[in-house]
């Protein structure tokens, strides 16, 4: 009986935590991209699980820059947004690429009070 | 223009630093995308990013009304009209040398610094040279604005502005000249 509750935890935990999440979406830089395009994509994963996984195609593994299908399936913003990051993927690493974003993030954040502090003064 | 009181200021805080941890990372790739499809070199993004912020700093209530009307889409939108207005600038540069091209100065150097001063006194000739019409379409068409856009401003088919520029471009040259 009791090994029987041990599974049981076990798989309520695997259903309910973050293995449920799409590969793509287990990428926090990724995941940041693509929310504001589907806020609900953490919320209802199985909704979005074709699409994402076109998208993961075309980031991870597709050779050229541009896909029709994705073109017909997004949004154009979101499609801009993919395809400028695709156009960075194909000259750095994703994991280069995700810390050149942070550096990126941090000197804006610098940029941003700068800013802010000059206003006040 | 009034001046932002502090609770003002900590909610223009508040929205730039909500915009810069949500979205930064999806502006910037956008900004890229659209770089590379209007043809400039994607060390752009930068400047269209930092535009957007500066916006955000200087037009908060702006901005959260357009969040809250269209969400995130708003700030996407945002960064293609910065890249619009860089292509137009960059056009307009390009058409002020073209039609004006006999009066331009001629040393490269300082081209761009002075190029401003006379394309003020190239638009006060083209007024004098040209009917009402054919002026406003003439300084649409030095601003950069395409023949289908200076046709929906002003309420012509975009062939005949074509013509009306060609036209108004030859005639210049003889009085110019």
């Amino acid at each position: 009986m009791e090994k029987g509750k041990v599974q049981q935890l076990n798989l309520f935990e695997m259903g309910s935590g973050k293995e449920l999440l799409h590969p793509i979406l287990q990428i926090p830089m990724l995941a940041k991209i693509l929310k504001p395009f589907f806020p609900e994509i953490e919320r209802k994963p199985k909704d979005y699980e074709a699409i994402l996984n076109h998208i993961s195609f075309y980031l991870l593994e597709q050779q050229t820059v541009r896909s029709k299908l994705l073109e017909k399936e997004l949004s154009e913003e979101c499609y801009t947004t993919l395809y400028g990051l695709k156009l960075q993927l194909k000259k750095s690493e994703l994991q280069k690429l995700s810390f050149a974003v942070e550096l990126h993030k941090e000197k804006f954040e610098a940029f941003i009070r700068n800013e802010e502090i000059e206003e006040i003064d | 223009m009034s001046v932002p009181t502090t609770s003002g200021n900590a909610r223009r805080d508040d929205l730039v630093c909500v915009i810069h941890a949500e979205y930064h990372e999806a502006l910037l790739f956008h900004a890229k995308g659209v770089c590379k499809r209007f043809g400039f070199d994607p060390s752009f993004a930068n400047d269209l990013l930092q535009e957007v912020y500066m916006k955000v700093l200087l037009r908060p209530e702006l901005i959260q009304e357009g969040l809250d009307k269209s969400g995130p889409s708003y700030l996407f939108t945002m960064i293609k009209r910065n890249c619009i207005n860089l292509q137009r600038k960059g056009k307009s540069l390009d058409r002020l040398k073209e039609v004006f091209d006999h009066e331009a100065p001629r040393i490269a150097d300082i081209n761009h610094l002075c190029i401003q001063i006379h394309a003020e006194n190239f638009l006060e000739d083209l007024q004098a040279c040209l009917s009402e019409q054919d002026f406003e379409i003439m300084r649409r068409y030095i601003n950069g604005y395409t023949y289908q856009e200076i046709g929906q401003e002003i309420g012509m088919n975009s062939s005949t502005v074509g013509v009306r520029i060609h036209r108004s471009r030859k005639m210049l040259v003889k009085h110019l000249a």
